[in-house]
């Protein structure tokens, strides 16, 4: 009742100063997030839509209605990626607000989404299973490539720096992964908030990427966050662990098939940085390396 | 240039102690221009407060960069970055400073803060999940006809969230002229602060200083966008008043944007000025330019904008329209007054300011009421606001 009051979610006397900020709670009574995609699937625990302006509005879907009901499509401006091979759909978007006492304004905000990405139809790799470990590392490298790595500053350095912190996890009934991706300055500097980003496949065309991004609002003269970021990489952690998966008999059976003929089912341990920027050259190298190549390596 | 020629020039700092800086007389112009605004100009006094500080020297100051081809040399020049300016100095072996050139930049800003937290133009792209903005270095509008140029109030942390917040609103009051930006993006520019612009105390967007650093760099982007056809620039909220102060120096400088549009969605500065400035620059101005909401002094301001534009040929506005959005913005500031308790149905007493509207245009007091009866009553005197109009 007294948190109620003193963090209010008012911002009348905007100051920095060294605080705890409070975000919404997170326990067993939250609410269970269950996304149906094609058959299989995705529940995680996540508290309600609370942005720090109503305009940022959640992305949702009815529930028991299938997420790849009408497939994957190019839902970005065309800037986005370097080419227009990758089609997504975003069943879940919510941002949590973490606010400081006495109405000393949002401190910062946390955003969280789903979605399911896939090859669109013109450019499918028809013989790659992504269920195949090695061909979804090579798919995940020419989506690194596509959606960040063509991003440049006018003096020829990489907008964004990553995969770092690669982390390989068997919590799932497929192999996932996740790592952080890095904005970085025109002089190289790396920003405070990575994205986080969780990867696995769902079908034998698409996979799931669950991303987290921590936006801090409030900072001290050397561009640290000025109060304890604790609670935002708490309910960040919360979110990411309750994640679990249960796949469709078909998609068990596409990928035990798949395991069986690469010999293995886990993702590979190491998964250096890219190098950024990719050029025009690389970046439609990677984009026609053809599925039968991917099948066979 | 020689050094007994160099040491004759005017002397801006360091006349008692430290190290000399003087300026060449062709700066010298400019250079009085920022001296003598320092006192009303926040930007001004930084800038001028930089450059006096050059004479205790290079070191420890942030936003000095040494001409990268000129770093072996002695005498080199070097950037000092200011609010919205460069200067470039060069360094004498008499250890004197010379200010040998002054030109807009926005590197200051580099300098002092954040990547995402500065001021300048951003492109704003729809990615998977929401708006993500990433910076553009020289200022430059894509170079795409028809591109939506936002302009963002200040008081948001970062550009990031103040395209989260401000492009669902932008789409939909662009309606059908914004399906281009989910496919292609649209540009964003950006100002840095605490606080919100405009307001009903501070209404005139020319006289607000805290924001004329950013619409420095609004009016070099309007400028350079001269020869692209149908940019929009629409400014939300407090953005007015970034932009009526960037016309303002496209106006004086001469400059004029021919098919160029530019809108205001819930203006919080005067709409008036901008109104009038949009003509001097041959600005197209949609029927519905100023969105004020529900506000009673953008209803006020209506009147203001009307005039202008009925009187200007080449305005699309027209009498019929102009109408109808005022009769409607009049009423819906007088629904909210009623509902904040602040008069009865009758605003004679309680809002002079549109009463006194009400009397001039209506000729009877007390015809604007609190709800949607006052609406109709309006609409049935259409003709006579009409001829009121007309001369």
């Amino acid at each position: 009742m007294w948190n109620c009051i003193k963090y209010l979610p008012i911002e009348w006397r905007k100051q920095q100063i060294d605080c705890t900020p409070k975000g919404p709670p997170f326990g067993r009574r939250t609410p269970l997030i269950d996304l149906l995609i094609s058959e299989s699937h995705l529940r995680f625990r996540a508290p309600s839509h609370r942005p720090s302006y109503r305009e940022i509005q959640q992305k949702r879907i009815l529930p028991d209605s299938n997420a790849l009901s009408e497939g994957v499509f190019r839902n970005y401006s065309s800037g986005v990626m370097a080419n227009n091979h990758w089609g997504a759909v975003c069943p879940f978007f919510r941002a949590w607000t973490f606010w400081g006492p006495w109405m000393t304004g949002a401190k910062a905000e946390l955003f969280m989404s789903v979605n399911i990405v896939g090859r669109e139809k013109d450019h499918a790799l028809p013989d790659a299973s992504f269920f195949h470990p090695r061909a979804f590392e090579t798919l995940l490298t020419t989506y690194f490539n596509d959606r960040f790595g063509h991003r440049q500053w006018d003096n020829g350095v990489a907008r964004h720096w990553g995969p770092a912190e690669w982390q390989v996890h068997d919590h799932l009934p497929v192999f996932s992964a996740n790592c952080k991706i890095y904005n970085q300055n025109a002089n190289g500097s790396k920003s405070l908030s990575p994205r986080q980003l969780l990867f696995f496949p769902i079908t034998k065309e698409h996979f799931v990427e669950i991303s987290m991004r921590q936006d801090i609002y409030s900072l001290d003269e050397h561009l640290n966050p000025a109060f304890d970021t604790a609670p935002i990489q708490a309910l960040q952690d919360a979110i990411l662990n309750s994640v679990t998966l249960e796949l469709s008999p078909e998609a068990q059976a596409d990928y035990q098939q798949a395991t069986t003929e690469a010999g293995s089912a886990t993702l590979t341990r190491h998964f250096p940085p890219l190098r950024w920027p990719t050029t025009g050259e690389l970046s439609s190298h990677h984009s026609r390396i053809p599925g039968a190549a991917i099948q066979q390596s | 240039m020689d050094i007994t020629h160099s040491s004759q020039y005017p002397l801006i700092a360091g006349q008692h102690a430290g190290k000399k800086v003087r300026c060449t007389p062709n700066i010298k112009p400019a250079y009085d221009k920022l001296h003598a605004h320092q006192h009303k100009n926040h930007w001004a006094r930084i800038a001028i407060k930089e450059l006096t500080a050059l004479s205790s020297g290079l070191s420890e100051k942030t936003n000095i960069y040494v001409k990268p081809t000129d770093q072996c040399r002695y005498d080199g020049s070097f950037y000092v970055f200011l609010p919205g300016l460069k200067a470039t100095l060069e360094r004498r072996p008499n250890d004197e400073y010379i200010l040998v050139d002054l030109a807009l930049d926005a590197m200051y800003f580099d300098a002092t803060s954040q990547n995402d937290t500065k001021m300048g133009l951003y492109r704003v792209e729809a990615d998977l999940d929401n708006w993500q903005t990433s910076l553009v270095e020289n200022g430059h509008v894509l170079a795409k006809d028809n591109r939506t140029v936002s302009i963002s109030d200040s008081g948001y942390s970062s550009a990031q969230k103040a395209a989260n917040k401000i492009m669902p609103s932008i789409v939909k009051a662009l309606g059908l002229a914004a399906i281009d930006i989910k496919e292609g993006g649209c540009d964003l520019h950006f100002t840095p602060g605490h606080h919100r612009q405009g307001g009903l105390l501070r209404y005139n967007a020319v006289g607000q200083t805290n924001t004329y650093g950013s619409a420095v760099l609004l009016a070099k982007s309007m400028g350079d966008a001269q020869s692209l056809t149908g940019i929009k620039w629409v400014a939300d909220r407090g953005g007015s008043s970034v932009l009526t102060q960037a016309m303002r120096m496209l106006a004086d400088k001469g400059v004029t944007l021919n098919g160029h549009t530019i809108y205001l969605d819930h203006a919080t500065t005067s709409p008036g000025d901008a109104v009038r400035l949009a003509h001097q620059l041959d600005l197209n101005l949609g029927k519905k330019a100023a969105n004020t909401g529900w506000s009673p002094v953008g209803a006020f301001s209506q009147a203001r904008v009307a005039s202008e534009r009925l009187a200007h040929k080449r305005d699309s506005y027209d009498r019929h329209y102009h109408t109808n959005v005022w009769i409607n913005g009049i009423t819906r500031a007088a629904a909210v007054t009623g509902l904040a308790g602040m008069g009865a149905a009758s605003l004679g007493a309680s809002i002079p300011v549109v009463a006194s509207i009400a009397t001039i245009v209506t000729g009877t007091s007390g015809v604007v009421g609190a709800s949607g009866t006052a609406y109709s009553i309006g609409q049935s005197l259409k003709e006579r606001i009409t001829h009121q109009f007309k001369r």
